[in-house]
């Protein structure tokens, strides 16, 4: 055997021993890290669609609440109408309790992508608090799929075409686009935020 | 602690970007291990060559023991990781089929690659084949396979659980037997180059 | 002779996998992908498919999931840049050897043509194989066994299982 091969050899075994002996490590499991949770926060069903948002605000459903945790500043910006302000750094502030922790209405969490509102949703849960959501994909979502929805390509299919019908239907409701508006998906979503929204908030990987 | 994409701590750009080097680290270990010779593939079937056999233990079991290693001491969490589920019976067959191709093509996807890369036409012809046969298979899919594929589904399963052993113990295990594996192999190998005249 | 001293240029083949073990656990630790090769070969046949029918690919089971999925994608295309990178890598080890020329391996027993069929067959089924299996030597059995994985095990004992146990009826292409 050569010289090398007794190396590499020996390291996998001495390697496999000390992995042996190195046994389990306590893991803090009552602290669960963020990005497990964001994981879970993934699979439950917690979150909303554009297109269901937009359905229940088009029928004036009375339960929801919208609840913007972006800071202040980007709210007087841009906001879904009907919003409240709660930075999500001041969700738990006293005076906004009442509003996270109740039985009554459906809260829906947003933020430009789904990381914000997400991470509000995870510290309700994690609270025990009930009836909170957060919009799946935030306000950039909202302007690329609903305000400035644009129309499939000829050859798609029919459900295609009537998803877009209903999406072009909501965004004359919400006074976005006009009929035959341009179709320029690529169009940033200016109207949401002067400041560029980051391309990982709505590919909706971990939290930063 | 890793994995960085995972938690955002790294961007979608510099992911690609790092998959690119990664990549290009894998290809030159596979080259240069003899993986773009198909015939030293085919050899660990017949005894005259096991490079693969050496290649491929040497390269799982650095990995499991630095991957274990790096989850014990919290570097990075592995379940945050790639993983693949368990589904037995379709990944049985569909192993049984690759075993076929394996014998017949002489190559395994990765390895036609870089034989393709290097100039080997059969190379070449193999990875339009693996084109074509999962086109075939898309086509197909929904007559033929869907059934199978989802049967036998047992989500993650780490075999050293399912063995009522730790991870460490079964990787050391693991390694013991590489080890002995490797020593009567390169006798074998050996042996048979002294018996028979085979061209690489 | 010739071919042995060729042959006794390949690099140590511990040191070979250990360098691929290292590329496997930075892409564990960067990316959280295994190391793949079907997935990528997968990805550009649904990316294809899609660019020229893409309400077909809409329909069909086998692509739907990958077409409608927007989140799913970039990691997925991780694999083609990761590919990219393996054919780069390839030809710098084959160049640096001096073994990057145009030719076909095959046994010397066997006609080009037959090797070139058998080529083209042994893809077909790999094509078949890894989307049954959900993964090839590399995404399946390599990257499985890193982890601990039961599928890897299970693939490993049908690909190898299933290859010696075969092997005989196959000999005549390779020796």
């Amino acid at each position: 055997m050569k010289k090398i091969e007794i190396y590499i050899i020996s390291a996998l075994l001495l390697g496999a021993v000390w992995l042996t002996l190195a046994g389990k490590i306590e893991k803090n499991d009552k602290e669960l890290c963020p990005y497990k949770l964001i994981s879970q926060a993934v699979q439950i069903e917690n979150k909303i669609t554009v297109d269901d948002l937009a359905k229940k605000l088009m029928t004036k459903d009375p339960s929801i609440v919208l609840i913007d945790v972006r800071s202040a500043d980007e709210f007087k910006k841009f906001s879904l109408s009907g919003a409240i302000n709660i930075p999500l750094e001041k969700l738990l502030a006293d005076d906004n309790l009442p509003i996270i922790n109740q039985e009554v209405n459906n809260n829906i969490f947003y933020s430009n992508g789904s990381d914000k509102a997400a991470k509000a949703w995870l510290i309700c849960n994690r609270l025990g608090y009930k009836n909170n959501f957060y919009l799946s994909g935030g306000l950039n979502s909202w302007i690329k799929d609903i305000i400035k929805a644009t129309p499939p390509e000829e050859t798609a299919s029919k459900e295609d075409f009537e998803l877009y019908n209903s999406r072009k239907a909501a965004s004359i409701f919400f006074g976005g686009g006009t009929v035959g508006e341009s179709n320029n998906s690529s169009a940033a979503p200016a109207a949401a935020s002067s400041k560029p929204l980051r391309k990982k908030e709505s590919a909706g990987g971990g939290c930063n | 602690m890793g994995p960085l994409f995972s938690q955002g701590i790294i961007g979608e750009e510099l992911n690609m970007f790092i998959g690119f080097l990664i990549g290009i680290l894998f290809g030159f270990g596979l080259e240069s291990g003899g993986f773009a010779n198909t015939r030293k593939l085919a050899g660990v079937f017949y005894g005259y060559d096991f490079v693969v056999l050496k290649v491929f233990f040497t390269a799982a079991l650095t990995a499991a023991i630095g991957l274990f290693l790096l989850d014990r001491y919290q570097i990075m969490d592995i379940n945050l990781t790639f993983y693949p589920k368990t589904f037995w019976l379709p990944t049985l067959i569909g192993g049984l089929i690759m075993a076929f191709g394996f014998i017949i093509g002489g190559f395994c996807p990765g390895t036609s690659l870089c034989a393709a890369s290097t100039g080997k036409i059969d190379g070449m012809v193999f990875v339009g084949g693996v084109f074509l046969g999962i086109i075939g298979y898309a086509f197909t899919s929904a007559t033929l396979w869907e059934g199978l594929k989802n049967k036998g589904a047992l989500g993650k399963v780490d075999i050293a659980t399912a063995l009522g052993l730790s991870d460490g113990l079964f990787i050391l295990l693991v390694t013991i037997v590489a080890v002995i594996a490797f020593v009567v192999v390169t006798k074998i190998e050996a042996h048979m180059k002294a018996k028979h005249d085979y061209q690489l | 002779m010739e071919t042995l001293e060729r042959s006794k240029r390949y690099m140590n083949p511990y040191l070979a996998g250990l360098i691929i073990g290292i590329a496997m656990i930075a892409a564990y630790y960067f990316s959280a992908e295994g190391l793949g090769s079907s997935g990528g070969f997968k990805t550009v046949v649904v990316a294809t498919t899609n660019a020229i029918n893409h309400d077909y690919a809409k329909k069909t089971k086998f692509f739907e999931s990958y077409v409608s999925e927007p989140e799913s994608r970039p990691i997925k295309t991780w694999l083609v840049f990761e590919l990219i990178g393996v054919m780069v890598g390839a030809i710098i080890s084959a160049s640096i050897a001096g073994r990057l020329k145009i030719g076909i391996g095959k046994s010397p027993k066997i006609t080009n043509k037959t090797r070139l069929i058998a080529a083209l067959s042994g893809g077909i089924l790999w094509g078949v194989g890894t989307q049954l299996g959900r993964g090839c030597t590399s995404g399946l059995i390599m990257s499985g066994m890193a982890v601990n994985s039961l599928s890897g095990y299970i693939g490993l004992a049908a690909v190898f299982g299933g290859g010696y146990a075969i092997a005989y009826f196959f000999r005549k292409l390779w020796i």
